[in-house]
């Protein structure tokens, strides 16, 4: 463990003093983290590797506020700060799309008609039929809840975790995930009734 | 946990199982690089408003604090001259004061 965080001061050390190859290695050993939030949290209208920049470039413009010593993994502080710049990318979003039922695949509506119905049985379309109607529901919430969600429902993430990911209390994200599932339903209320129109 | 939230649970728990797409290659150095200068010069640009800001602000609270000090002045003085502020501009000062 020592050792481990000795490597990492020395790799700190090294990006600071602008050792532009620790910085590259740093990048790539680094992508796989960053990728994964960045892909779970990515606004419509921009690209998976633009975003990716843009915590690259952020994480090493507030690499000197990184301390080691505070007890915090590196690993946390990169992965906070990759939440923190995709919840940005998300609130400059300035319009939500509007999805109406018309857009939804035959599979998707078979979801959609799931989820508001009381049938114990899901449809039998296949997982990626699930997949985009999540996407599309979770599209249409704000950015908060909607990062709420998708760390919590999909990537299978602790109140915990949740909470030192964004900074928010625990509470905080129990009540947030509470009120965003509540508006979920909604969404998939009001996508159902525009279709019915 | 209500019948919605069940069978959002149960179309979450399918949609997981989709085997994640390989990761892109990271960005590329010099986009990082180019990107982190924007990120410094908007700091910087930040930083110039603040300071504008900072020295607007200086000057307004040393000319409010002339304008109280006047204020005091003739509220001290007025009465031991025998001529005490009429009331309706002590209470234009008053107001005056609490406007600042």
């Amino acid at each position: 463990m020592r050792e481990a965080l000795t490597d990492l001061e020395s790799e700190l050390e090294r990006v600071q003093d602008g050792d532009e190859t620790a910085a590259q290695a740093m990048v790539v050993r680094l992508n796989p983290l960053v990728m994964k939030i960045v892909r779970a949290n990515l606004p419509r209208r921009m690209a998976v590797e633009d975003l990716a920049q843009e915590v690259f470039a952020r994480l090493f413009e507030r690499l000197s506020r990184y301390e080691t010593r505070h007890g915090i993994p590196f690993e946390h502080w990169v992965s906070r700060l990759a939440v923190r710049t995709c919840l940005d990318a998300l609130r400059s979003e300035r319009r939500r799309p509007e999805v109406r039922l018309s857009d939804l695949s035959e599979g998707e509506g078979d979801w959609l008609e799931y989820l508001l119905s009381g049938s114990e049985e899901p449809p039998p379309g296949d997982a990626s039929d699930a997949r985009a109607t999540v996407e599309r529901l979770l599209a249409m919430l704000s950015p908060e809840d909607r990062l709420v969600i998708s760390l919590l429902d999909l990537e299978e993430k602790s109140a915990a975790e949740v909470s030192t990911l964004t900074g928010w209390s625990r509470v905080g994200v129990r009540v947030r995930a509470f009120r965003a599932r509540a508006r979920l339903r909604k969404a998939a209320e009001t996508l159902n009734e525009r279709g019915e129109r | 946990m209500s019948g919605f939230q069940e069978r959002w649970k149960a179309c979450t728990r399918l949609a997981r199982t989709i085997p994640r797409a390989d990761d892109p290659s990271p960005p590329s150095w010099a986009g990082i690089q180019r990107r982190r200068a924007e990120l410094g010069r908007d700091a910087e640009a930040g930083e110039d408003s603040l300071a504008w800001w900072g020295w607007y602000g200086a000057r307004g609270v040393a000319v409010a604090s002339v304008v109280v000090l006047v204020c005091l002045l003739f509220a001290a003085r007025g009465p031991q001259a025998g001529h005490p502020l009429r009331p309706g501009v002590e209470d234009a000062v008053a107001e005056a004061f609490w406007l600042l």
